[in-house]
């Protein structure tokens, strides 16, 4: 994060002692100064503490047997018995090695496929054609995830489905994807590219449209073909995005599109399907154990957090610019 | 040209909003909006609260009633008799649970915010005791002496696990209402082939041999000879409804979640306890991979197994013996004229045995709960309850109101025939016998929807196959058991999220079975562990109070 | 040709000296690409056309998997049902006013939130700072969530969904990018001309962020009209219930007839069968998409600086 340096004003002493009368009175000074700012930050300051932060003071219920109608004052303090029991149990492992794999599957797949379809759209030489596509490409990402999961059984559904009629088409037994745990991540990652595959181009097509045309000038009078041009020109040029966008991604590694996941879910594809976020959905929402579920919430909350800094951190060094 | 064209949709969108919105209330079922108006109800001289009761409850709608019941005869006629309002929040049963926690939550640390009355659905009535909402009926039970001899010796449904009483239930004196079902048709179909050679599959071995050639043929002619289900099946929520047909053909009495089944010596164990289970899974899994069992059978619900009838693909199933009359209809209407669903005795498994649940006649309720208490309401709603039972009650909730829907013949109340012209749609939208409410249905009212007025072979043959689907005199005739309860013990509560439901839990390793993915002997074993961790003390908890109820 | 000449010739197009030089791969490799979009576009389309052609199509062609990219066996029935649904509109109007109200809301909030940052100097941006980016990292989770919403006493309201999600840290953080890239000067003149800071926001930085606060308030909008998970566990009465709520329980319910919708076609169309016709489903689909496919074109054109700044510049 690039802070611009900015010379007016006060705040560059921001590490003075405050021990003379002078300086104190700068301090003084300064406060009124950005009185109106203050006016600003406050109010965020109460809102965040109001709807972010105090949440997290809930978290404590992971501490308790926690039931809802009594409160903190009813309910048993437990320790870390919710947690000891999450981390000795089997399906911990399970749930973390599903989002994983879904999450690298994604990273393989979806991840760079908005890069490759800006490459070529940049290369549609017919502009209505190619503002065409650019247009029905975003469409996708404007489609709740109740909506897609319906057409997903619309399209995949073995007795009604396209997918079926193609299969009987071609005489074979149509296959059925959505209760085959085979095809759990293969029906989430194509989903994945449908939905995000134009918008999440756009950054890519901007980076594109950023770079400096004499760069291709030059790389024409070097004797460059269009290839050679891409090659040369725009794929370093969009890489710093990617490369960007990339660490950002693997900090995300824990997280999952839950609602998808969830309306997905069935007994069939419970083994690969079930990850910690719906899980900690359904232990709490449906099977009512407040504690234990909140305290899964916190378990992957923190470890979502280290992967972050994580991430954060390789970016910094590898990139020299950092989210945070 | 974009702009407009945006302008022109959001105007249309409004409009129909507004259309939507300013709808009013039409006539249905026959009788006038409202009809019940000119009715002089008077106030029941049995039980009336002076000055009025106003009672909050949040409750589940579900299927064929209506939810706005502000057209209906019912609740005004309820508040003119005994001089209690109620005042419903219906939900459908769909994240029912959800809604049940946020109600709880809402009234934390002042239980003055709960509704008098909490259905507990999905949510479960032990969770509601574990979370300190509801209050047990024990020691009320002198106040409801009409609701206790309804129930009579039904106790083992009505109790809970802790041996308490928590709920005011609903009754239903009527027929064990689901059925086996099949296309009566298409078997006639494939005797003619030379296929079979009987007209109703009644034996293990008949069976197949019907599905097996279902399976092969093009039965409904499309061309396409694979798109017939055999046997379609529907999950539920854990596979509750689907495998009872078949876990029933191997002797096995489950109970209606499919988890827990009484052995012949009287011990309540689960399922897979059953000796017969090992033969189940092996024969259910040979019909999966055979093609015979819907390959949909994990994701099918109730819908779309509808939908799979009225769409000429399914060829036998176990659902409400009604589904068998209006789908049967419904493919007439499609011009699939020689089409019947068929209602016939549950299949006969391979040792012979046959067996079908019955409907489970007393269901727990309505749970009064500590919001009630505070309020000082619990002693004027168990009395309305206790009404709801009288004769004036049940009347009310069965035959609706004197005159204007029933007549008194013989003493006997019977039901106009205006209202009776659709079956039990139009019976069932003017709010009459308001199940999720609850009451105690009448076998004669349900006969008198079910007859409309005609005798059995004045019936087109859908209604005759609904009409065999009940047990009375029907097809199923001899083949029912009491279906053993679901008992939520303190082990079960503990470990149902992760041991039964969960990603490894039971219900997820007997699909896989089913589906090939892991092999019976995997199952077994895997089965082992999950019962050293836990499921050894469900097993044992729940026979201990089984026990107990059965033996009060 | 020389040189100069070649200097002299005006640049309209990055690509226009390429007609001629096309060489015989390229001409080839353009070919495909044009056939590989188009089969991306069917790709893209297909899944949208699929439910659009179900919802006005016969039933039964529709249960043969025989409806694919057009309707077959044309009515409009699917329709004609939802249309009597009062409350699948009431969810519309429901969705209306969380993603309007709550887009203006946010995006004055998400505004004051970014002003100080990107134009303020004063003691505690730091923290200031950290408090807001630390939310973007980590969150309370669902139970604590919903617990704190209960103890605002905002549980089961409208405002609860805007409220939860009126100043996300990821948008105030594109919001700072675009103001940073506003000249300072013109805060600084502003400032000495005697302006305060509202006033430099309201009339000076807001109207010169139009790409950035119209892709913002696109976000917000497509956000709160596709939220399932947060209504889910926010809201409970029926007469609040939001589009995605209602959408759940109408298409992907186990239970048939969970809505007033089956009652409506039950008594209309297949008589006495609870199921919901896949056609009645998947008109209600279309209605839901519908008002998002229509804005987003409207915006489009500002999709790219506003996201090129968000990210790359984050």
């Amino acid at each position: 994060m690039t802070e611009r340096t900015i010379t007016s004003r006060a705040g560059k002493k921001r590490n003075t002692v405050f021990n003379s009368p002078a300086i104190r009175k700068r301090v003084r000074n300064q406060i009124w100064q950005n009185r109106y700012i203050y006016m600003m930050v406050i109010p965020v300051l109460v809102y965040m503490a109001l709807f972010k932060y105090m949440p997290m003071y809930y978290l404590r219920a992971s501490f308790y047997d926690y039931k809802l109608l009594k409160g903190f004052e009813g309910s048993k303090y437990v320790g870390f018995k919710w947690f000891e029991r999450l981390l000795s149990s089997d399906e911990l492992w399970q749930y973390i090695r599903n989002t994983l794999s879904l999450n690298i599957l994604s990273l393989l797949i979806c991840f760079p496929a908005p890069l490759v379809f800006a490459l070529l759209l940049n290369e549609v030489r017919n502009v209505p054609y190619k503002k065409f596509v650019q247009t029905v490409s975003y469409m996708p990402h404007f489609i709740s995830t109740v909506v897609l999961v319906s057409i997903i059984n619309n399209i995949c559904s073995p007795s009604m489905g396209t997918l079926a009629k193609l299969y009987r088409m071609m005489g074979k037994t149509p296959i059925n994807f959505l209760s085959n745990p085979d095809y759990f991540y293969g029906v989430n990652i194509v989903s994945g590219v449908w939905q995000t595959l134009g918008w999440n181009a756009v950054i890519y097509i901007s980076a594109i449209s950023g770079i400096d045309s004499t760069l291709y000038e030059a790389a024409r009078i070097d004797g460059a073909g269009r290839f050679q041009q891409v090659l040369h020109v725009t794929i370093p040029g969009v890489l710093p995005t990617f490369i960007l966008l990339l660490i950002m991604q693997i900090g995300q590694m824990l997280n999952c599109v839950f609602d998808k996941i969830y309306l997905l879910q069935n007994t069939l594809n419970l083994q690969v399907s079930e990850m910690l976020p719906t899980y900690v959905y359904k232990l709490g929402m449906v099977s009512h154990k407040y504690g234990q579920s909140t305290a899964g919430g916190l378990f992957n909350s923190v470890v979502s957090l280290i992967l972050v800094l994580i991430a954060n951190g390789i970016s910094k060094k590898v990139s020299e610019t950092s989210l945070f | 040209m974009k702009k407009t064209l945006a302008l022109v949709l959001a105007i249309a969108m409004l409009l129909s909003v507004t259309s939507a919105l300013a709808t009013s209330t039409e006539a249905v079922g026959g009788m006038e909006a409202g009809w019940w108006k000119a009715a002089e109800i008077k106030p029941s001289e049995t039980f009336h609260v002076d000055g009025g009761l106003n009672v909050t409850m949040l409750g589940i709608h579900y299927n064929q009633y209506p939810n706005t019941f502000d057209g209906g005869y019912y609740f005004p006629s309820v508040e003119a008799m005994t001089g209690v309002h109620f005042d419903i929040d219906w939900r459908t049963s769909d994240g029912y649970a959800e809604i049940v926690n946020t109600v709880l939550a809402n009234a934390s640390s002042d239980v003055t915010k709960l509704p008098d009355i909490i259905q507990p659905g999905a949510y479960g009535i032990s969770a509601l005791v574990n979370e300190g909402a509801i209050i047990p009926l024990d020691d009320y039970l002198d106040l409801i002496p009409n609701v206790v001899a309804a129930v009579g010796d039904r106790m083992s449904s009505w109790a809970a696990a802790d041996g308490h009483i928590y709920a005011i239930p609903t009754i239903v004196n009527v027929p064990g209402s689901q059925s086996m079902t099949f296309r009566k048709d298409w078997a006639l179909k494939l005797k003619d082939m030379g296929v079979i050679d009987f007209d109703t599959p009644s034996t293990w071995e008949e069976w197949k041999a019907f599905w097996y050639g279902v399976r092969d043929n093009d039965m409904n002619g499309n061309g396409d000879a694979g798109d017939e289900i055999p046997l379609v099946l529907e999950m539920g929520e854990s596979g509750e409804r689907c495998l009872h047909i078949l876990l029933n053909a191997f002797g096995i009495k489950a109970s209606n979640d499919a988890q827990f089944c009484v052995l012949d010596d009287g011990t309540y164990t689960m399922v897979y306890e059953h000796p017969r289970y090992r033969d189940f899974l092996t024969a259910v899994q040979q019909l999966y991979k055979d093609g015979i069992i819907d390959p949909e059978f994990a994701t099918r619900k109730q819908a779309d197994m509808y939908n799979t009838m009225a769409a000429n693909k399914c060829a036998s199933c176990f659902t409400w013996a009604q589904m068998s009359q209006t789908h049967t209809e419904a493919l007439w209407e499609q011009g699939v004229t020689d089409a019947l669903f068929q209602c016939v005795a549950p299949v006969q498994g391979p040792f012979g045995d046959r067996y079908l649940q019955e409907r489970q006649a007393v269901t727990p309720l309505n749970c009064i709960t500590e919001g009630a208490v505070a309020r000082g309401n619990v002693e004027n709603i168990l009395k309305f309850w206790n009404w709801q039972f009288s004769e004036e009650g049940i009347n009310l909730y069965n035959y609706g109101i004197e005159g204007y829907t029933y007549d008194l013949v013989d003493g006997a109340p019977v039901m106009k025939t205006s209202i009776l012209q659709n079956g039990f749609v139009d019976y069932r939208t003017i709010g009459m016998e308001c199940e999720p409410f609850g009451g105690m249905w009448q076998t004669s009212a349900f006969m008198q929807c079910l007859f409309a007025g005609k005798t059995v072979d004045e019936l087109n043959a859908a209604y005759q196959s609904f009409w065999a689907g009940l047990n009375d005199e029907g097809v199923n005739k001899g083949c029912y058991y009491a279906m053993p309860p679901t008992l939520e013990t303190e082990a079960y509560t503990e470990y149902r999220a992760e041991l039964i439901i969960g990603s490894n839990g039971v219900c997820s390793l007997r699909d896989q079975t089913i589906a090939g993915q892991v092999s019976v002997d995997d199952f077994f074993a895997r089965y082992e562990q999950l019962k050293s961790r836990g499921l050894e003390d469900v097993i044992e908890e729940g026979a201990e109070a089984y026990a107990q109820i059965v033996g009060e | 040709m020389s040189a100069t000449a070649k200097e002299l010739r005006p640049r309209k197009h990055r690509y226009e000296g390429d007609f001629i030089k096309r060489s015989r791969g390229e001409r080839v490799f353009s070919v495909c690409n044009t056939i590989f979009m188009a089969l991306l576009l069917i790709f893209l389309l297909y899944p949208v056309l699929n439910v659009i052609s179900i919802s006005v199509s016969n039933e039964t062609q529709v249960m043969a998997a025989n409806v694919t990219f057009y309707p077959i066996g044309f009515n409009a029935q699917g329709y004609t049902t939802i249309f009597k649904d009062g409350d699948l509109w009431r969810s519309i109007l429901n969705t209306v006013f969380v993603a309007g109200v709550g887009c203006v809301m946010s995006l004055v909030a998400l505004c004051i939130a970014a002003y100080p940052l990107a134009f303020g100097h004063f003691y505690g941006k730091k923290l200031y700072s950290v408090i807001i980016m630390f939310t973007m990292w980590f969150q309370g989770g669902i139970v604590p969530m919903f617990l704190a919403i209960q103890k605002l006493g905002l549980y089961d309201t409208l405002w609860a969904l805007i409220f939860n999600s009126l100043i996300s840290a990821y948008n105030v953080v594109i919001i700072r990018s675009y103001f940073n890239s506003i000249p300072f000067s013109i805060v600084e003149s502003a400032r000495i001309d005697g302006a305060n800071d509202f006033r430099i926001l309201f009339q000076l930085i807001i109207p010169l962020s139009k790409p950035v606060l119209a892709t913002v308030a696109l976000w917000v909008i497509v956000g709160h009209w596709n939220d399932y998970m947060t209504p889910l566990v926010l809201v409970s009465s029926r007469s609040k219930q939001t589009l995605q709520l209602m959408l759940k329980s109408v298409v992907l319910a186990a239970e048939s007839s969970t809505s007033n919708l089956a009652t409506l076609s039950t008594s209309d169309q297949m008589k006495g069968t609870a199921a919901l016709p896949t056609q009645v489903k998947n008109a209600v689909l279309v209605v839901s998409m519908v008002p998002m496919i229509v804005i987003y074109p409207f915006i489009q054109r500002f999709f790219v600086s506003g996201v090129m700044l968000g990210s790359v510049k984050g």
